[in-house]
């Protein structure tokens, strides 16, 4: 059976006061933050203070979800460990969240203490170091990514599109060398850049737009799977 | 404005859905290879992988998130009969409820609710670009035999890293990402990755109901109709008429 298969399910009342809820409340959390000028003032006004309170409130849910997704890293990696040598990598895991916890406990506490400012603590000096530095490495790295990706997938199969990508990579590539003081590549480089890469940049966005519209739609209208079943 | 879009969003998709017989979809590879590679995932009783990224419910990803929930449950209702379990990640704790709510309504579906487990679905912290995400979501698709890496959402540089450990192990890859530098890895390293806007229809082709063929036709509509004003307009600058 697939999913279209699904067999026609009874109307739950618990899912229809979900979906009455929710429609309600999209509601007024979009009127607040876009203001309908036909309506009065103090309407617009008590609406739009309704919908900051709903965020407010959701900014909090959220830091509740943040400790349900530790506990959850903690358990699924709790049960990794039983299944060395595999379970190494958990239990490196484990100990380092277990490190960081307790060193920003102490911090909070005023037991360890480096230099004077929040900036100058040990937690953050650790995320710094050890995270930062590899993300920043990791960005630097994309483009050869790309290259080397592009070229693996023209061995697999050659197709103009895929011509295309792998030329439009090197001559970017190459274009920001100094090769010889050529203005040739640089302005090439240039205007690859802003003119297609650019048009194409704002295509993806419009239909991620547009897509994004769709699926508002359906939740406003309680068509979201959440209700429905 | 926003509630002109919306409303001729609406319209589009309620005309559309009551034609929706005689609507053609246009062929999506991405969700045809999908199809195929889950099936062969149940029948090598291997499993499958679907990561939604760092698409969070409380910022201006929510709408991907809800998008990128859909397909993981209509993955998962396809994969869930398999020997090995589906299962999923985000870096968005907010979203992980989610994920486990899609996986445990697609095994309910298949009357496999033993099946589920909260720890199907996996948080793994976020940052700039999710390191802790991209090495996750690469060992599990090692460790657990997972055929497929289906990854749909917002993913940046990390998708380099999550493509090349499953191409590395000979894992099928169908990726996805609304930005843009993650949309150039997904395009460099699938022969059929998810292109920006087709994430946001996998209903209509994965479960072709009236209403979901009617939203992948107003999307569609939208579309064209953007198109013609961004062609309308360039013709009037050219003309020199001052708008």
């Amino acid at each position: 059976m697939t999913a279209s298969q699904t067999p026609r399910r009874r109307l739950r009342l618990g899912a229809a006061l979900l979906a009455a809820l929710t429609i309600g409340i999209a509601l007024i959390t979009l009127l607040g933050l876009e203001p309908v000028p036909t309506l009065p003032p103090e309407t617009n006004q008590m609406l739009n203070a309704f919908s900051q309170l709903l965020i407010q409130l959701v900014a909090v849910i959220g830091a509740i979800a943040l400790l349900l997704g530790v506990l959850n890293l903690t358990r699924f990696h709790a049960a990794q460990l039983r299944q060395m040598p595999r379970g190494l990598y958990s239990l490196l895991l484990l100990a380092t969240l277990l490190g960081v916890l307790s060193v920003r406990a102490l911090e909070r506490s005023g037991i360890l203490r480096i230099g004077n400012d929040e900036a100058s603590a040990l937690s953050l000096t650790i995320l710094d170091v050890a995270q930062v530095a590899v993300e920043s490495a990791l960005a630097g790295l994309i483009f050869f990514a790309l290259v080397y990706s592009a070229a693996r997938l023209m061995r697999k199969r050659v197709t103009l599109w895929n011509a295309l990508f792998l030329a439009a990579l090197v001559i970017v590539l190459l274009g920001f060398s100094p090769l010889g003081g050529t203005t040739l590549l640089p302005a090439l480089r240039e205007w690859l850049l802003s003119v297609p890469v650019n048009a194409g940049t704002r295509g993806l966005l419009i239909g991620v737009a547009l897509g994004t519209v769709v699926v508002g739609v359906r939740v406003l209208i309680g068509r979201d799977r959440t209700f429905r079943e | 404005m926003i509630y002109a879009i919306l409303l001729i969003a609406l319209l589009m998709m309620a005309i559309s859905a009551v034609c929706a017989r005689a609507i053609v979809l246009r062929a999506v590879p991405a969700y045809r290879a999908l199809q195929q590679t889950v099936s062969a995932a149940v029948e090598s009783g291997r499993g499958v992988h679907v990561s939604l990224g760092s698409s969070a419910l409380l910022d201006e990803s929510a709408l991907t998130a809800i998008a990128g929930a859909e397909l993981l449950y209509q993955t998962a209702a396809r994969a869930s009969g398999g020997d090995l379990p589906v299962t999923a990640s985000t870096s968005d704790p907010v979203t992980l409820g989610i994920a486990q709510d899609r996986l445990r309504r697609a095994y309910a579906l298949r009357n496999r609710p033993e099946v589920f487990k909260s720890t199907l679905a996996r948080w793994y912290p976020s940052g700039d670009a999710s390191l802790a995400l991209a090495a996750g979501v690469g060992a599990a698709l090692l460790d657990e035999e997972d055929s497929l890496a289906l990854l749909c959402g917002r993913f940046g540089a990390e998708l380099a890293l999550i493509a090349e450990a499953a191409i590395r192990y000979d894992r099928d890859l169908l990726p996805h990402s609304t930005q843009i530098e993650g949309q150039a890895i997904a395009y460099a390293t699938s022969a059929t990755p998810l292109l920006a806007e087709e994430l946001f229809v996998s209903a209509a082709y994965l479960e072709p109901t009236p209403l979901n063929i009617g939203a992948a036709a107003a999307q569609d509509a939208l579309r064209y109709l953007v198109v013609f004003a961004l062609i309308a307009l360039a013709v009037l600058a050219f003309l020199g008429v001052n708008l």
